[in-house]
Formats: structure tokens, C-alpha cells, sequence
């Protein structure tokens, strides 16, 4: 008996490290661990694939799922964490968290008819984050420049909880929108006005200086010589040429302007409600 | 009997269980195949689970290992601090040395020869032939790269592993239609004085052919203008147009004199690399 416990307790010390469970490393709770990590220390193209073996292995894990999506939004690829969110979640109200996501996603993308859909899925969402993200979505499109009637836009506003983006709401009201029209009118009377018209006002003096030098100098060919003056159909050539573009430059700078209004608040709005 | 014969079936069973699994060795083992196959994106991602999962201090070889494969990757600035991770974290001198040496290679692919510099003079002198030559070798790029020729060439010439060698380097930098030419400054007056004869100087025929016609045309028209009609004419007609043709001449000289001049240092450092790593020379 005693021959036999002194044998059972040998075995069992020798054969324990074949029993134990070796570390694996690949294992959900290891891998996980793994994926927060490459998130805090910025690596987030190796974490999305992290992520995916995680959700393989545990395909209903909510954090796992939102830590997809937004992997693949910090690793530059917000379409495809677009389609993930679409994945996990087809149908139905959506978690807090995970709307916040989809919002900033499809304004991402540029996917304002997306953006109406999750927000009408979103009833979890604050009423003061939903109207951070409606007026972000507004200010991003060209309709505030085109003063388009907004009827709900009050009530977002008095709503709106991001006092930076209510700046940026206030700042986009005082832009005057400039008119080709009235570009290119002005510069039918006055080569360059239009241009300057539009804030160009180097390239608007240029214009005038151009236009009216070789007019001048044309009418003077003419009037010397008549209309066999070669000087005179140069310059005068000259003169209808520049003219022409100029009427063409007016137009193209007001459009140039509103364009980079357009950018400059979109950019300002979009600095306030992405999250990084 | 009984007994013995029981004990025997459940030894032979503990004996032949295993649980499989993939432990910190193997992880090592799968990022270092995968490093040898160049595959470093995913090495990286195996050797940094196995640095995350260590239970002791950090493996040196493994800390320049991920440094490596960011530098592979070119996340300069990653490799840069596990460089330094690798640094701190080895004892050995000479090992030490080496990861100051591969940090140097980073900023010198990086362009950043100031610190690439930095690091190189902060070494100890060594009188190892070896350490000596590779030393002044890496001495010699970041020179070079600072546009320093003079230490450059010294520091090449030290590198060399024979006479014949330095010679030839010597050769290289002094051969003036490489280093040195052409001079953008000579390529701007040469286009102030005769507009197109600094681009053509600077082996742009077609472009210097082009500036001189388009400048010579508004001269030719002010001086046609001041004879019909008044030099005021001529001045407010012509003028703004050959200013601004003149002015973006000699500029248009002295940039493609640099970038030519660019490219025939590149030349010249391809030469000495090749010189110095050419078996047997």
C-alpha cells in the first residue's frame, strides 16, 4: 500500500505538466486582451483583425462588435466598418453607444439619407447628442449656404448640447453666399469687379489693368489708322480675349468662393463631432 | 493485480492527454517564420503578443525584433521607440551598440541626418577595424546627407578597406561635373543676363529655347511699340507680360539647376555605396 501511494504521488508530479493546460495565447480571453491593447497603443489595422477573431470565436459579444466598427473607422476604412455595423445590428433600435458610431459613420460617407434611417433608430441617444448630430449633418451639406428652409432647425438648435458646434452654427450664419449672377454682371460693366466681387481682388485688379491696357491701346490703333490697323485688331484681339475670360473667371470665383466656405465650416463641424 | 493493472490504464491515459494550444514559445516561433518570409505585418502582430504576454522583463532580441518589423512596416517613428526599448533594456555593450547602429539606419531612411549625426558622434571610440569602418561608413551617409562633402569624404575614406578603394572615392568627390555642377546661382544670372541660357546651361535645351523665344518676342514687341507709337505705350503693353515671363525665366534656371544638381549627387553617393559594398575591391 504504501509502495503504491509513493508510486501514484511520482506519477502525478511527473505527468503534471502534460495535464496542465498549455497557455494559449489564440484563446478569446487572451485575444481580447491582445485587441485592447493594439486599440490603446494606436494600432488599429491590427486590431481589426484582432477584433474578427474575437467575434469568431464569440459572435454575440456586443463590446467586441462596437470595438469592430470602430477599429475599422480609426484604421481609415469607415466603409467597411459601415457594413459591419449594418451586419451585426440589420433591423430594429440600436445601443447607445453603437448609434453614436453609425452617426459619424454615414456623415463620414457622406450618406445623409443613412444618417436619417439610424437616427430614427436611435432612441437610446440623449435628445442633445441627436441634435449635436443633426445640426453637424446640416452644416455639413450646402444647404445652409443656400439658406434652404429648415423648419425643425430652431428646435435643434435650442437643443444642441456641443456649445463649439453652436459657434460653428453661428459663424456659418453670417456668411453672405455670393452669386455667379451677380459676378458675372458686374464684370460685363467692369472687367475684374466680379473677381473682386468675390474677394479676389488681386486677380480682379490684374484683370482690369489687362483688359483696359490693351483696349486702350486698341481704340488708339484704331483711331490712328482706321480699321486697317494691325496694331489696332491685335490689341483688340487681346482685349476680347481677356474680356471673355474674365466673365468666366468671375463666375468660376464666386462658385471657388462659396466652395471654400462651404469647406471651411464642414471641416470646423466635422473637427467637433467625429471622436478619435 | 487489479490494482496495478488500473493504475497502469490511467498513467497510460494522463500520459497521451494534451491540451492544444499555441504557448508563448510557439507564438515566438510562428512570428519568427513569418519574419523570415517577409511577411512583417503579421510578424508584427505575433511578436508584440508574445512581448504583451511575457510574464518577465522584456526579451531585448524581442523589443529590436518588433523595432525591425516596424521599420520593415515603415512606422519609422514605432521603430524609433522600440529601438530605444531594445536599447535600455540590453546589457550587453556591443549588442548595444548594434541597436544604435540599426537606429541610425532608421533615420537615415527617414532623411533625418541631424539625429542620425546625433547618435553616430555620441559613440565610443573602438579600436575595432570592423566597428571602425562601419562607423565611419554610416558617418559618411549622414554627411553626405547634411550636404557636408568635406566630413563626408573623410569619413567615406575611413570606410574604405583598402588604397585602391579610397582612392576611388576620392575620384568621386572631387569629380566637380558631379558634386558640383551645375551651380543654380550660375543657372539664375546666366537666364538674367540671356534669358533661356541658364536652362540651356543646365541641360534643358528645349526649355531654354522656349524662355528665350517668349521673352524675346516681348522685347521685340516693345521695341516695335516705342517706334509706332510712344515708349509709355510700349512700357504699359509689353512690360507687365515680359515681366512676367523674364522673372519666372531665371527662377525656372535656378530650380532645374538644383534638381539636376540633385540628382547627380545621387549619382555619385550610388557610386560610393557601390564601391564600398562591392566584395573585393
Amino acid at each position: 500500500m504504501i509502495r503504491l501511494k509513493g508510486y501514484l504521488i511520482s506519477l502525478i508530479f511527473l505527468l503534471l505538466p502534460l495535464i496542465l493546460p498549455a497557455q494559449n495565447l489564440y484563446d478569446l480571453g487572451h485575444s481580447s486582451d491582445f485587441a485592447g491593447y493594439l486599440m490603446r497603443t494606436g494600432q488599429y489595422s491590427l486590431a481589426t483583425a484582432e477584433w474578427e477573431r474575437v467575434l469568431f470565436m464569440a459572435p454575440n459579444d456586443s463590446a467586441a462588435r462596437l470595438n469592430l466598427v470602430r477599429a475599422y473607422r480609426l484604421a481609415g476604412n469607415p466603409s467597411e466598418a459601415l457594413r459591419k455595423l449594418y451586419l451585426f445590428y440589420p433591423i430594429g433600435p440600436l445601443p447607445q453607444t453603437v448609434s453614436g458610431e453609425g452617426l459619424q459613420l454615414t456623415l463620414m460617407q457622406g450618406d445623409f439619407s443613412g444618417f436619417s434611417k439610424l437616427l430614427g433608430r436611435s432612441p437610446a441617444l440623449p435628445l442633445s447628442k441627436k441634435s449635436d448630430y443633426q445640426l453637424g449633418a446640416w452644416l455639413m451639406q450646402d444647404q445652409w449656404i443656400k439658406r434652404v428652409p429648415y423648419p425643425e432647425l430652431p428646435g435643434i438648435v435650442a437643443s444642441a448640447g456641443d456649445s463649439n458646434l453652436l459657434n460653428v452654427y453661428h459663424e456659418s450664419l453670417m456668411v453672405k453666399r455670393k452669386s455667379r449672377g451677380t459676378a458675372v454682371a458686374l464684370s460685363v460693366v467692369i472687367p475684374g469687379m466680379g473677381k473682386i466681387y468675390s474677394g479676389d481682388w488681386k486677380d480682379g485688379l490684374m484683370t482690369m489693368l489687362f483688359v483696359g491696357v490693351n483696349t486702350w491701346q486698341a481704340y488708339r490703333g484704331f483711331s490712328r489708322e482706321g480699321i486697317k490697323s494691325v496694331s489696332g485688331w491685335i490689341f483688340g484681339t487681346l482685349a476680347f480675349g481677356f474680356y471673355t475670360g474674365n466673365l468666366f473667371g468671375s463666375w468660376k470665383s464666386a462658385g471657388d468662393y462659396n466652395q471654400k466656405q462651404l469647406d471651411r465650416i464642414r471641416h470646423e463641424a466635422e473637427g467637433y463631432l467625429f471622436n478619435h | 493485480m487489479k490494482q496495478k493493472v488500473i493504475f497502469l490504464t490511467i498513467s497510460l491515459i494522463l500520459i497521451f492527454i494534451r491540451v492544444p494550444a499555441q504557448d508563448l514559445a510557439q507564438t515566438r516561433q510562428f512570428a519568427d517564420q513569418l519574419y523570415a518570409s517577409g511577411n512583417f505585418s503579421q510578424s508584427l502582430a505575433a511578436y508584440q503578443r508574445v512581448l504583451y504576454f511575457s510574464p518577465r522583463e522584456a526579451d531585448p532580441g524581442l523589443l529590436i525584433r518588433i523595432a525591425d518589423n516596424f521599420l520593415a512596416c515603415g512606422q519609422m517613428e514605432r521603430a524609433l521607440e522600440y529601438y530605444d526599448h531594445g536599447y535600455f533594456a540590453q546589457t550587453n555593450d556591443s549588442l548595444r551598440v548594434e541597436i544604435l547602429f540599426d537606429k541610425t539606419a532608421c533615420y537615415l531612411r527617414s532623411h533625418e541626418y541631424k539625429y542620425a549625426l546625433m547618435e553616430l558622434l555620441n559613440l565610443d571610440n573602438n579600436p575595432d577595424r570592423w566597428y571602425f569602418r562601419k562607423l565611419n561608413f554610416y558617418l559618411g551617409m549622414a554627411w553626405f546627407g547634411q550636404e557636408d562633402f568635406a566630413n563626408s569624404q573623410l569619413a567615406f575614406i575611413n570606410a574604405a578597406r583598402n588604397e585602391l578603394e579610397a582612392e576611388s572615392i576620392r575620384a568621386v568627390f572631387e569629380n566637380k561635373k558631379l558634386m558640383d555642377k551645375p551651380n543654380p546661382k550660375v543657372a539664375s544670372w546666366l537666364s538674367i543676363f540671356i534669358p533661356g541660357s541658364g536652362q540651356i546651361y543646365t541641360g534643358y535645351i528645349a526649355d531654354g529655347i522656349n524662355s528665350f523665344l517668349l521673352t524675346g518676342s516681348f522685347v521685340a514687341l516693345s521695341f516695335y511699340l516705342a517706334v509706332v507709337t510712344t515708349p509709355l505705350d510700349a512700357i504699359l503693353t509689353a512690360l507687365p507680360w515680359f515681366q512676367r515671363y523674364y522673372q519666372g525665366g531665371f527662377q525656372r534656371a535656378e530650380e532645374l539647376a538644383e534638381k539636376k544638381r540633385a540628382e547627380n549627387r545621387s549619382i555619385a553617393f550610388d557610386r560610393i555605396l557601390t564601391l564600398l559594398s562591392t566584395p573585393g575591391t
